[in-house]
């Protein structure tokens, strides 16, 4: 009984399995009204070939699997996740999932053929265990830690192609075009330390703002330091920084 | 203009399931099936509605007609062509969808025959592959698909076929324009000098046994007039005395346009027509289409009349004067004594059997034949009758047909096998005499089929019996030959169910380019890359059929490349 409830509701006819029983309920009357063993032969062969098909599309389900590769998931964001078919025909599957929650996630992908005949639809769930990233979300980098204003004024240096609002106006007006340089530039940055401790918030706030943060710095190529419960270079790569955070 | 794609697999539906009424819709509507198709290509739909309506019109203004059922199934066809190809005109649509299913419900229904059968298995295959070429769009694997589809329903058809209840033994009298075999007529005309019969088929049957000669009645004449044998209804009924060596079959007779039905002599039983006093079978209706149905008969017989038959020893005494002189003599002998002098007379008379003899005189058929030496089986039998007569014996033509070629008691009679023969009526019992195996001058042999065409016929005999006019009665002796033979249908089933299996396993089969260089080589890559593997050996001619081997999978596959390759491992050794 469980076995029929499990097969019944993992498969759904579409509207050509209903026109076939209704093509083998006309072709019986044609058959039966006169013995009419032509219309018997194409009875039987409509109904077995439908049969066939039906248990060979479920064994088609049955046997199919799929290959996931790693991904950089991170929570509350619709990411595409390339999940590539090892066995099976006409598999369909969505690929793109959202997170809600950091740390190890489980991830139900719901396979689906119509295979061989599209008289039905098989469906199958793999659930995959995926460790998913924390949200990125707070202050950028660039607006929060890094604030030229805070950062000391160290003389002058010659033009190259710099942003407007560094140009020393008042050399350009003796005819020399210079720029301001300050002390925090990015070139000059030695070492960020992100540490969790420092943040204010709650313990999610403050790993999203961390990994925005780490997220940023990996992107801009800066050296950083994490400090979590240990400290943490960033040298020891994206994903070993970033599985520690979606695991604290 | 362009032929558009999406209409390809429509036509091709529409041109599957229509082509088996391209015999049978009438001429006319041939012509417009072709002219048709260039104004579709054009896109004219008013000469569609001019020539195809000119056409039906012309052929169907006649309406009593259509209560023919042919010609009405004929007129039904028509006009659902017509409609197809106005819709095909236009856009697409349900109706246009509609058709092949319309057809192929009509073709499965008008068409029972061998053909048919076969040609909507190929439907149905056909339909499996165009579902798989339109989901693949590679006909190669579409062809694989529905080929391994249609092998693993295979067995649970044939299992549907054999064991799914039967209630009924109809069968379905429908046929189109069939030719209509018409040498058989009622009276049995010996004025007729010259014949020339054709090989249509008249009656086909199966026995359990074989017989060396078979007798099959058509119809029993008493009267003689004019060199004309006539039906009679005056003279007395026939009573059965005994009948032995029963035989039940199907027979198929073919259309012949009148009443008769060719039963093995002696009928006693049948599942259609009515069997007359003399014990002949005969439809209601002329016969039109080809029927199919179970009868039993008696190989041997004794069947008498109810009173003694005065009328049948009536003879004209005006002619046949030499032979009334040699029959006085015998007169007065007793019945069996004076029956064998009689056939003794026409033994010494080596009479030369030709279907074209050049001087019959009918009236004086004894005289001319035993003066002349010449004639055939009409006037064999008409002479024998009246010189019976003559003797005192009453005597009785039969007409019908004589067959003794078979395969495995698979009998087909033609229309060239018509024969007449005589009854006589000695010790109260009709006796079967036929005068044209004895009196003839050397052994006379009938013109035959081939033995290659008699057995094509028994293999289509045997389907039809056995899948075409499969009924209720046909499901119980299937089933007692089951109940004794269990273990070899058994074994034929598992056979089959084997082949199948094994073709579909063939279907299956990868075929890997280099498989057969595993098998020289003893071994094949497991768990590591085809590059690895062949690496491992370090063998300069491995190395180029790697090198290649990778070139072929991973850069550009060309056919001299494959050829190439194909070389270097059937060269290869060790």
């Amino acid at each position: 009984m469980k076995l029929i409830k499990k097969f019944a509701l993992s498969s759904k006819p579409t509207k050509y399995f209903y026109i076939l029983i209704g093509a083998i309920i006309i072709l019986f009357i044609m058959a039966y009204t006169h013995n009419n063993n032509i219309a018997y032969i194409v009875m039987f062969f409509i109904f077995s070939i439908s049969l066939s098909s039906l248990i060979i599309g479920r064994i088609n389900i049955l046997k199919s699997q799929i290959e996931i590769k790693k991904n950089r998931i991170f929570a509350n964001q619709p990411t595409k996740i390339s999940i590539f078919v090892k066995k099976g025909k006409f598999i369909n599957f969505n690929s793109t999932y959202t997170f809600p929650k950091r740390g190890y996630n489980i991830l139900t992908i719901k396979l689906s053929s119509n295979y061989p005949l599209n008289l039905a639809i098989f469906y199958k769930e793999i659930k995959k265990e995926i460790l998913v990233y924390p949200e990125l979300k707070g202050v950028s980098l660039k607006n929060g830690f890094i604030k030229t204003e805070n950062i000391d004024f160290d003389g002058l240096k010659n033009y190259n192609y710099d942003d407007i609002k560094f140009i020393h106006w008042a050399s350009f007006a003796k005819g020399d075009l210079q720029v301001k340089k300050f002390s925090g530039d990015s070139e000059n940055i030695q070492s960020l330390v992100f540490d969790i401790n420092k943040l204010q918030g709650d313990k999610e706030t403050k790993i999203s703002q961390l990994a925005l943060w780490c997220y940023e710095a990996y992107q801009k190529n800066l050296k950083f330091t994490l400090i979590l419960d240990k400290k943490i270079e960033s040298k020891k790569g994206f994903d070993e920084i970033f599985k520690r955070l979606a695991l604290y | 203009m362009k032929y558009s794609k999406d209409w390809l697999y429509i036509d091709i539906a529409i041109f599957i399931t229509f082509l088996p009424f391209i015999f049978v819709i009438p001429f006319l509507m041939k012509i417009f099936v072709f002219i048709g198709l260039y104004f579709i290509y054009k896109k004219q739909t008013t000469p569609l509605w001019i020539i195809g309506g000119i056409s039906i019109v012309f052929h169907f203004y006649n309406l009593i007609e259509l209560k023919n059922f042919n010609i009405y199934l004929q007129f039904l066809v028509s006009l659902l062509i017509w409609g197809v190809y106005l819709q095909r005109t236009q856009n697409k649509n349900n109706y246009i969808l509609l058709s092949p299913i319309l057809f192929f419900g009509l073709s499965i229904v008008f068409f029972q025959n061998i053909y048919m059968l076969f040609y909507s298995i190929f439907e149905v295959f056909g339909f499996l592959f165009l579902i798989f070429y339109i989901r693949l769009n590679n006909y190669k694997s579409a062809l694989k698909e529905s080929g391994f589809l249609f092998l693993i329903s295979m067995p649970l058809v044939i299992i549907l076929f054999l064991f799914f209840p039967r209630y009924h033994n109809k069968f379905l009298p429908i046929s189109f324009n069939q030719k209509i075999a018409s040498g058989f007529s009622k009276n049995l005309d010996t004025n007729i000098k010259d014949v020339t019969l054709s090989s249509l088929p008249i009656i086909e049957f199966k026995l359990k046994h074989i017989y060396p000669i078979l007798y099959l009645k058509g119809n029993v004449l008493y009267d003689f007039k004019n060199g004309i044998w006539y039906e009679s209804n005056s003279y007395p009924k026939d009573t059965i005395i005994s009948l032995d060596k029963i035989e039940s079959y199907y027979l198929k007779q073919y259309p012949t346009n009148n009443k008769f039905i060719f039963a093995i002599d002696l009928p006693f039983e049948s599942g259609y027509g009515k069997l007359n006093k003399y014990y002949i079978l005969k439809s209601k209706k002329n016969i039109k289409t080809t029927l199919f149905f179970q009868l039993s008969s008696a190989i041997k017989y004794k069947i008498a009349p109810l009173q003694y038959p005065y009328l049948a020893l009536k003879y004209n005494k005006n002619y046949n004067k030499k032979a009334q002189l040699l029959a006085k003599e015998i007169f007065n002998l007793d019945e069996k004594t004076k029956l064998k002098k009689i056939i003794e007379i026409f033994k010494t008379q080596k009479i030369k059997y030709t279907l074209h003899p050049k001087n019959i005189d009918s009236l004086n058929i004894i005289d001319s034949l035993f003066q002349n030496k010449e004639g055939f089986c009409t006037h064999f039998a008409s002479a024998f009758a009246i010189f019976s007569r003559m003797a005192g014996i009453p005597s009785r033509i039969v007409n019908g047909y004589v067959v003794s070629k078979n395969i495995k008691g698979y009998y087909k009679i033609y229309e060239s096998d018509a024969h007449a023969w005589v009854e006589v009526l000695v010790d109260g019992i009709w006796q079967r005499i036929d005068p044209t195996t004895f009196a003839i001058s050397s052994d006379f042999i009938p013109p035959t089929t081939s033995k290659l065409n008699l057995y094509i016929s028994y293999m289509k005999f045997i389907l039809e019996e056995w899948i075409l006019h499969y009924n209720a009665s046909m499901q119980e002796k299937f089933f007692n030959y089951l109940k004794i033979h269990f273990f070899k249908v058994f074994g034929i089933f598992i056979l089959f169910l084997g082949v199948i299996i094994f073709i579909i396993l063939k279907l299956k089969q990868n075929k890997n380019i280099l498989s057969p260089l595993y098998k020289k080589l003893g071994n094949s890559p497991k768990n590591e890359s085809v590059y690895n593997f062949l690496k491992k050996y370090n063998d300069k001619k491995l190395n180029e059929i790697n090198n290649l081997y990778q070139k072929i999978t991973f850069y550009k596959s060309t056919k001299e490349d494959i050829k190439k390759l194909k070389k270097l491992i059937k060269d290869y050794n060790g």
